[in-house]
């Protein structure tokens, strides 16, 4: 085996382990993540919480275990929301072609015309700080680039012999397009969708962080960075830890990612 | 080249009116109505009548294709509105602040040269070997790293324990440091890769191997005749992250207190000040495309081949 | 001490991991000064790694396993990196295959041409541009000082072909590697590629090694020849005996294989199968590489050592040949040609 693929497997094993904690955690955490006691408030990692607790006195340790749930199901809804409007929107463009594909194309390179995440912080901030919007600004955002480049894998199979076989025989497009274009693209989508979950976890804790994102008191990592953050001289806890569940996520992901596109290895996919 | 670059302006053109239209309706996105909100900011009691007022000086009551003509003739004057909470205008707000975005994205953009272009002739001189390994390490890490929470550790190490420098604001270059760091480390992991990757595929090239058989120096042929070429195709992707590195300064610009117009724009956030927010992205959004306008010619810069011939641009 | 190129047992080698694969063994040969030495076979049997590890430029994985090169009686594997540099060029200069990319195509040809002769020569860079235009010059080249204002990509492949020549021979090297100077190039540009590189070889003295797999080029070109099967030197001697006399299996079946318009209503010969694959080789150590695909081949021939047997009479030019069936003198009395074969 070689040592990409055994990295892979490494950053596989993490997700695994990260997933199961967060699906566990109501009964992995030591504490309530909510609980407030004033009394025990910014204690160092010791018996009592073994990562220390905040300033209202919350188990750090379980706030991060909740807080894995939290991370993840966002970034997946979040990924769900675009791989959806990519494919659609992607392949509709390049099935259909003509004055569709020209809309569609338009409205692509006006939203890659900005910066994005400015344009991300400009739909959240709009909407409002809450997570719902922050997931639903991403997502607004991030479709695009996956629907770009479905329309070009969506255009060269299209003219493949297959396909016109398949319209030789009477198949519909529905049919051909489920049946034969999707089939052929999920893969390279799902690389991608794995090399960009690290970066959508990013930017999800960045704009919590910002506090944009997921609210008081829902334990979200970058929401516990930014609450941890008047407090790092004297609990320097509060800083290590978040910050490091999200390094460790977001490189495991990260890790998986580079060894499926090493394993597919479609040199087009290297200059995303 | 006169032709193509005719070509890039007219696509520009028609960019600029999207954006334009997007910005606009970006700002119907608000919860509520935005005559209350003004109202609420200059504290006066939401009547019937005092809406109404507020909504004609506003412009809101006519149609909204009529609302974007009057916002873009003002747009084109440079007039992007004004700020809810300071009364000033948005274009001067921002201007003022901008300066010190661009002095800290430039800083951000030299740690990333400086980290990037020497780790990763290294990683691909010594392809294979510790250098590389710990280049491939540094990239991932790198690449992981949230910059806030590297922007965090920095000050904590360098500001707070071992006082090397300010912990934040802007003045001498020495505040410049550490929000330097956190701005371009993330960014010159993922260039010291793709410059590697580049790098060694120009090593194997046929005019490398002949002037090493011309017996020229190993630093003349890494630096002069496989430098240039290996940085193409990182100059295209540089064009691409340009939107990270601007997105990445509003964080860093609330990290370290820098008054650019990031933090500025996050204060506005929840100031509720939407013209700023509006006035921002669509000021981003103009400075990005000429941005990467400015990459793609010197694309065509660094390729004679494109310079010469005048053929179209990858 | 002798003056030239000497090589001797010289042996290289990919490796991986778990195996290593032979791509030149044991390859021996002289090319005195003012002479030129044909390195005649098919693509991929080894002619190119035999260049490149003379040069010692091989690519990652390929080492020179055993074996002595000398120049000028200096041991060119005993030198350091910084020496071995040094001698690149001005020693032992190359002319790789494809003038298309062997030239950088975002540097302007006058910048390489300055770079290389500042570098190595030491000059300055007016005289450096005196030098380089003088030489192309030299070469047949149209207004040399545009040429050296333009790119590559400007230029056509004979044009980039002579300043490559034009770029190795500023250094004036004593032995110049010509690699298929002329496979990529037109017809009509390949004559006159072949005419200059003749002239600076009575011009400079220097010794070309012509690595080809033309036999016409060889035959044009050469002083001596030997011929390159599967990564060894399967027959070599004098241009002239070697293609009137061939003795070597496979090197009947090259020149069988050429068409001639004399020869009308013969058959082409050719040789059944295809050049052994590196790992092929590993298989066919033990005995003669050209077995397989050899019309006279035995069960002997296939696992023994191959001798090195003189074809050439007493006080002639020495003429070998590697065969178990080629015995000394005698060299047709084993076999008619198979042009007759196959008639």
């Amino acid at each position: 085996m070689l040592l990409k693929d055994r990295l892979a497997l490494v950053g596989l094993i993490i997700i695994v382990v990260i997933v199961t904690a967060g699906m566990l955690a109501p009964r992995l955490a030591p504490h309530d993540p909510l609980h407030i006691d004033l009394s025990l408030r910014l204690e160092p990692p010791g018996k009592q919480f073994i990562l220390g607790s905040d300033h209202l006195g919350r188990c750090v340790l379980s706030r991060l275990l909740y807080g894995t749930g939290v991370s993840l199901k966002t970034s997946f809804l979040v990924l769900g929301m675009i791989m959806t409007a990519g494919i659609f929107f992607g392949t509709l463009s390049g099935y259909c072609g003509g004055l569709i594909d020209n809309i569609i194309i338009s409205v692509i390179d006006v939203l890659l015309a900005f910066p994005g995440l400015v344009l991300a912080l400009a739909i959240a901030g709009m909407l409002g700080p809450s997570l719902t919007n922050v997931m639903i600004a991403i997502a607004a955002v991030h479709w695009v680039g996956y629907a770009r480049i479905i329309r070009g894998m969506v255009i060269s199979i299209k003219e493949k012999e297959y396909v016109l076989a398949a319209r030789a025989c009477g198949s519909n497009s529905l049919q051909i397009v489920i049946r034969h274009i999707l089939p052929n693209i999920l893969s390279p989508i799902i690389v991608l969708a794995t090399l960009d979950m690290g970066s959508i976890i990013l930017t999800i804790s960045g704009l919590s962080f910002l506090g944009l994102g997921a609210q008081p008191p829902n334990p979200e990592w970058g929401a516990m960075l930014n609450d941890g953050r008047t407090y790092m001289q004297v609990a320097p806890w509060l800083m290590y830890f978040p910050g490091l569940a999200i390094l460790v996520t977001v490189m495991a992901f990260n890790l998986m990612g580079d060894g499926l596109r090493d394993l597919f290895d479609p040199r087009s996919l290297r200059r995303l | 080249m006169s032709y193509y670059i005719i070509k890039r302006l007219s696509y520009l053109f028609l960019v600029m009116l999207g954006v334009s239209i997007l910005t606009f309706g970006l700002s119907r996105l608000t919860p509520g109505d935005p005559a209350e909100l003004v109202l609420a900011t200059r504290g006066v009691e939401p009547t019937r009548e005092a809406i109404s007022a507020i909504r004609q000086e506003l412009g809101l009551d006519v149609p909204l294709p009529v609302q974007y003509v009057r916002w873009t003739k003002k747009l084109l004057q440079g007039d992007l509105g004004r700020s809810f909470r300071t009364g000033q205008p948005v274009s001067r707000e921002i201007a003022s602040r901008f300066p010190a975005t661009v002095q800290l994205t430039l800083a951000g953009l030299l740690v990333m040269l400086c980290i990037a272009i020497p780790t990763g002739i290294l990683a691909a001189i010594f392809k294979n070997t510790i250098p590389d390994h710990c280049s491939r390490v540094f990239a991932l890490v790198g690449a992981s790293i949230p910059s806030f929470w590297l922007g965090l550790l920095l000050i904590t190490w360098f500001a707070v324990r071992i006082p090397l420098f300010p912990v934040m604001g802007r003045g001498t270059v020495r505040h410049l440091v550490l929000p330097a760091l956190a701005l371009g480390v993330g960014m010159s992991a993922r260039y010291a890769r793709l410059l590697r990757a580049s790098l060694l595929e120009v090593l194997g090239q046929d005019y490398i191997r002949a002037a090493r058989a011309r017996g020229l120096r190993e630093q003349l042929v890494i630096l002069n005749n496989a430098l240039k070429n290996a940085l193409l195709p990182v100059v295209t992707a540089f064009g691409m992250s340009l939107g990270h590195l601007l997105g990445g300064t509003v964080i860093i610009e609330t990290i370290f207190a820098w008054p650019g117009v990031g933090r500025f724009v996050v204060e506005a956030i929840f100031n509720r000040d939407y013209p700023v927010l509006q006035g921002y992205v669509l000021f981003m959004a103009v400075v990005f495309v000429l941005l990467n306008l400015a990459v793609d010619l010197s694309y065509r810069f660094f390729d004679p081949r494109i310079r010469l011939e005048g053929g179209q641009g990858k | 001490m002798f003056l030239g190129l000497q090589v001797e047992q010289l042996s290289t080698a990919f490796f991986t991991p778990r195996e290593q694969f032979h791509a030149v063994s044991n390859v021996s040969f002289n090319l005195n000064k003012g002479e030129v030495l044909g390195l005649v076979g098919e693509s991929a049997c080894g002619k190119s790694i035999t260049a490149l590890s003379l040069l010692r430029l091989l690519p990652p994985g390929a080492r020179i396993v055993s074996g002595r090169v000398h120049l000028n009686g200096t041991d060119l594997l005993a030198l350091n990196q910084h020496e071995m540099r040094n001698l690149r060029g001005k020693g032992l200069a190359c002319i790789f295959q494809d003038p298309h990319t062997a030239l950088n195509p975002v540097r302007s040809i006058g910048v390489q041409f300055i770079e290389t002769l500042k570098d190595r020569l030491g000059l300055n860079r007016d005289e450096a541009v005196a030098m380089a235009v003088n030489m192309l010059d030299r070469l047949g080249l149209p207004v040399p000082e545009k040429v050296m204002r333009q790119y590559p990509f400007q230029l056509s492949g004979g044009m980039k072909q002579r300043v490559i020549i034009a770029l190795a021979l500023c250094l004036q090297p004593e032995i110049l590697i010509a690699d298929e100077p002329t496979t990529a190039l037109d017809v009509t540009v390949q004559a006159q590629v072949l005419w200059e590189l003749n002239r600076l070889k009575k011009e400079l003295g220097a010794g070309i090694l012509l690595i080809s797999h033309n036999m016409g080029v060889i035959a044009g070109m050469a002083d001596r020849v030997a011929v390159m099967y599967g990564g060894t030197i399967v027959e070599s001697g004098p241009v002239k005996s070697v293609f009137t006399r061939p003795a070597h299996p496979y090197t009947r079946g090259l020149l069988g294989s050429i068409p001639r318009l004399d020869q009308k209503n013969k058959r082409l010969c050719f040789i059944r199968g295809q050049p052994p694959g590196l790992a092929e080789l590993n298989r066919l150590k033990e005995g003669c590489v050209f077995s397989p695909r050899c019309d006279l081949a035995t069960a002997h021939c296939c696992n023994h050592p191959v001798p090195s047997v003189q074809v050439s009479s007493p006080g002639e030019e020495i003429h070998t040949a590697a065969c178990h069936r080629v015995t000394a003198g005698g060299v047709a009395s084993i076999y008619t040609c198979c042009r007759e074969d196959h008639e």
